[in-house]
């Protein structure tokens, strides 16, 4: 048995024997488990005041999910790189650079980019507006292992990509290389990245409170 | 509610506006259509040249129209798919030491800065001015 199985089954125990959680997370942390493994422990039973005390409800894993989510994930990772792909492109034929003149944008990845938003874009809209959907209908579907690993990826994707998007700008001002085209291109990848970092975070919270 | 959805309504809007943005800056079906063939073209004039500049090495002299000479080999005469873009190639022997190859460039003004500017294209006429050194 595990030790975070042990801690489980001590709480059950407790519960049985009518003790309230307020004892129990004191009885634990005395014992010299952290807060957090008292709380994890204590959330593993449904604190209803019936005995024997119920299971609370566990994350689903299904291949379904692994199906729905990771495709909607790729699309969205699609999506936003060569929108950012095609933003690039686009900002350095509108705001040529002086600096280089013999830059000129390339109409082939231009091409490629739109032909791979023309499909992942909508796909990724519509694979999200029936995720939204079915989680609104049937709340249970929030409580999906791999919809929370998802959202939290993604999460941490898009925190990255706005923390080095900042540091770009930072060395760009003090390279004194903050053009006007640099400048347009840095608020593409944070417009981009704040989209999918408060979209994501809104669901993980939802995810969070379900759980 | 909309507090909620501005996510995913920013992130539409970013592709729309970019697509729409991008179909207008480099145009449809119809602009890669001209790019492609003037890009062909390009590669015709500089494939006869290459020819040329090998026929005037083993002549001395500049000839006075171009064809397939057994004596370049790997400089083959510029092959297309499409008939018309070769129909279109002109050379023109100007002296004894200067020649001109020109084609019919749909948007040579969009090729030329696409290409970076080549050396000794000039948008205007569609043409390549060449030289060789003067015969002994």
């Amino acid at each position: 048995m595990r030790p975070s199985e042990k801690l489980s089954s001590f709480v059950k125990d407790a519960l049985v024997a009518g003790r309230g959680p307020e004892d129990i997370r004191r009885a634990i942390t005395e014992a010299g488990w952290t807060q957090a493994e008292a709380e994890g422990a204590l959330a593993t039973w449904a604190n209803t005041g019936f005995t024997p005390p119920v299971p609370s409800p566990t994350r689903l894993v299904s291949a379904r999910d692994a199906f729905f989510y990771g495709l909607m994930f790729a699309a969205l990772l699609l999506t936003t790189w060569h929108l950012n792909t095609l933003a690039f492109e686009l900002i350095e034929a509108w705001l040529p650079d002086v600096d280089q003149p013999g830059r000129y944008f390339s109409r082939n990845a231009v091409r490629w980019s739109v032909s791979i938003l023309v499909v992942f874009a909508p796909l990724f809209f519509w694979m999200n507006h029936r995720a939204t959907a079915a989680t609104r209908s049937d709340p249970v579907l929030r409580r999906s292992g791999i919809r929370r690993w998802f959202g939290y990826v993604t999460l941490f994707l898009a925190s990255i990509t706005l923390l080095c998007d900042l540091v770009y700008v930072i060395h760009a001002t003090l390279s004194g290389d903050l053009t006007a085209q640099v400048a347009a291109q840095a608020s593409v990848v944070a417009a981009t990245a704040s989209a999918v970092f408060f979209y994501f975070r809104g669901q993980t919270r939802e995810t969070d409170h379900v759980a | 509610m909309l507090r909620k959805s501005w996510p995913p309504l920013l992130l539409a809007a970013l592709v729309i506006g970019f697509v729409g943005a991008a179909i207008g800056t480099i145009g449809g079906p119809g602009q890669a259509r001209i790019e492609k063939n003037d890009a062909a073209r390009y590669k015709a004039m500089k494939s006869l040249e290459n020819l040329v500049h090998c026929i005037a090495k083993e002549d001395g002299a500049l000839p006075d129209a171009v064809a397939q000479d057994a004596r370049c080999k790997g400089r083959r005469y510029p092959e297309s798919p499409s008939p018309a873009i070769l129909a279109d190639l002109t050379y023109v022997k100007e002296s004894t030491t200067r020649f001109r190859i020109c084609s019919q460039f749909e948007d040579a003004a969009s090729f030329y800065e696409r290409r970076s500017q080549p050396q000794r294209f000039d948008p205007d006429s569609g043409c390549i001015d060449g030289q060789i050194k003067s015969a002994p």
